[in-house]
């Protein structure tokens, strides 16, 4: 134990281990700064329609005919759905319950949708796509989900969300795999080639202890360490998220990508997924680099090694038994279209821990043989 | 105590050590010398096991570098470079560090007692200049308590006071029994401290008594030194 205590001090020191937490938070932070902005409301798109319906009522009163097409909708269309829109923005104009809010743009997008189904091409003043049969059957899809289960719609674009939701919601979005296999494979790597790369290493290769051992020390202080770097972040995160906009853990985040399927998991349950993965993934990549820096002192060497490793077995054909299938934390949480080769829930952090379990084991054993570090 | 025998060593093609034989017997201190990049830290790694002799073979107390290398390890200590210690870690939180590993009877007090480190016991390492941080060293391998000493320059960066001082707690570990073998550039302390010096020369030793030999004149004659520029 005087060894693990005497590596955590020297983490303890180390203001490299404290920046990557600070990266870490800050990444995670970012999004939330968009709540400060100017507000936006997600009802844009019903903002364009309405310019589009007073455009054309204008033309109709110029005596222009409207040529018959896809662009151009009829105008009882376009005043159905002026009606639903004005329901919508009353709505909000009177503070009405979310829920209620909820109800009747579940009512506007499916009038939409089903214009868009007949041919109605939904663009803004520059001919740019405003809204797809895709989009449209995505938020219907997620509009009566909600409606079903009380809960509240968001627009895709909205950046003034409660906290929880827009934690959440970065988390999904602005995180990406990528990302999080870099970084950790850079805080993994740093913490544990650091000894070696700066000749530190010689020290341990004297020592007269077991090798194996001074290796499973030095695992378990970077695991310890890692997890109050990445816990210390992710709280660090919410407690930003909470103070910009208030606790509401319960909303649930709905997503539907094929405008059939909607998963629904509360913000709650998301952040807390996401952060027993993120760590989980951080002790394979942990052990991993504990094996690759048997094998190299070089410090770049062993980091573009753990990242290859990490990416290019994250594509590898294999069951729902292999850890790196789980490495995009984020489609494995709430999975874009079905999760297709992954077990559910937290049958993944098992997984992953078992997983980092064996590459650790493997790297003492050859340690111990080698009885060098 | 320490046999060194018929060890060689190259990097790829080049030889750098040359079937050497060298040994240590407790309470003797033994003197490396030679030119710069010429084999000493080469072969002061060697006999610690750091590198691996392509040829030869190093034991320590009977037990092999290799094939018995925690027993090795236990009765050896090497310093190798003052900028390679834990910066994080204060004077007295790295010699505790090392006692709990080595378990030797010397406590860390004690060593900074010993060393008149109390002054910056409680300053971070990496805050410490060269002269400090060889105290450090010293310090450490005194609460190691091993008994084979591999010091790589350990007078660089000491002021004469330190020199002295150095000096004087070689001498009492040559009378405790231990044995040092120490490479050094300062002929003239080297004198005054070692029992042998060690020329080593195209990868492989010279070996002369101190008492037997002006080392400065020695020098000059094995590494071909102009006159005048002693």
């Amino acid at each position: 134990m005087a060894d693990l205590a005497m590596t955590l001090r020297r983490a303890a020191h180390d203001r490299g281990v404290v920046l990557f937490g600070l990266i870490i938070s800050l990444v995670l932070c970012l999004p939330l700064l968009q709540r400060l902005s100017p507000p936006r409301t997600g009802y844009q798109a019903e903002y364009a329609l309405f310019q589009t319906l007073q455009d054309t009522d204008e033309r109709l009163a110029a005596g222009a005919t409207i040529a018959p097409g896809v662009a151009t909708p009829a105008p009882e269309d376009l005043q159905r759905e002026l009606t639903l829109i004005e329901r919508v923005t009353a709505s909000i104009d009177d503070a009405a319950s979310p829920v209620r809010i909820t109800r009747q743009m579940y009512r506007l997008r499916a009038e939409m949708l089903r214009q868009a189904d007949h041919g109605r091409d939904y663009q803004d003043f520059k001919h740019r796509p405003l809204a797809t049969v895709l989009t449209l059957r995505q938020d219907v899809a997620v509009l009566a989900w909600l409606v079903r289960t009380d809960g509240r719609f968001y627009g895709q674009d909205e950046v003034r969300l409660p906290a929880g939701v827009q934690l959440a919601r970065t988390l999904q979005r602005f995180v990406s795999s990528t990302f999080v296999l870099l970084l950790g494979a850079m805080l993994a790597s740093y913490y544990l080639f650091r000894v070696k790369w700066l000749g530190q290493g010689d020290f341990f290769n004297l020592v007269p202890l077991g090798k194996g051992r001074q290796v499973a020390w030095q695992l378990l202080a970077a695991v310890l360490v890692t997890v109050v770097v990445v816990v210390g972040a992710m709280g660090l995160a919410t407690l930003a998220a909470l103070l910009l906009g208030g606790g509401d853990w319960s909303y649930p985040l709905a997503y539907s990508v094929d405008g059939q399927h909607v998963l629904l998991i509360t913000c709650g349950r998301f952040v807390l997924s996401y952060l027993a993965f993120w760590l989980a993934l951080m002790a394979v990549i942990l052990t991993m680099t504990a094996l690759v820096q048997q094998f190299t002192r070089h410090l770049a060497t062993g980091l573009l090694a753990v990242i290859a490793l990490c990416v290019m077995l994250q594509k590898a054909p294999a069951g729902s038994w292999f850890a790196f299938r789980y490495f995009d934390l984020a489609e494995v949480i709430a999975p874009a279209a079905g999760a297709a080769g992954r077990a559910p829930g937290l049958i993944g952090v098992a997984v992953m821990l078992g997983t980092a379990a064996l590459i650790g084991a493997v790297a003492l054993l050859v340690a111990q043989r080698r009885q060098r570090i | 105590m320490l046999n060194v025998d018929n060890l060689s060593f190259a990097f790829g093609k080049r030889k750098i050590l040359d079937h050497i034989t060298l040994t240590v017997a407790p309470g003797e201190i033994v003197g490396l010398v030679a030119p710069n990049g010429t084999g000493k830290s080469t072969l002061l790694r060697n006999i610690a096991g750091l590198l691996r002799p392509s040829e030869g073979t190093v034991t320590l107390m009977g037990y092999d570098a290799f094939k018995q290398r925690r027993q090795f390890l236990r009765h050896l200590f090497f310093l190798e470079d003052a900028h390679r210690l834990y910066d994080d870690l204060t004077a007295l939180e790295l010699l505790t560090y090392v006692g709990r590993i080595w378990g030797g009877e010397v406590t860390a007090a004690t060593a900074v007692q010993r060393l008149r480190m109390a002054d910056y016991q409680g300053v971070r390492i990496s805050r410490m200049s060269l002269g400090m941080r060889q105290h450090v060293l010293l310090a450490a391998y005194l609460v190691s308590g091993a008994d084979l000493l591999l010091f790589d320059e350990p007078l660089n960066g000491l002021d004469p006071t330190a020199i002295a001082r150095f000096t004087r707690v070689f001498s009492e570990l040559r009378d405790e029994g231990k044995a040092i073998l120490m490479s050094s550039h300062q002929l003239p302390n080297l004198a005054e401290m070692s029992d042998r010096v060690a020329f080593l020369t195209a990868g492989q030793l010279e070996i002369h008594r101190t008492a037997d030999v002006d080392l400065r004149r020695e020098y000059a004659r094995i590494f071909n030194v102009e006159e005048g520029l002693m």
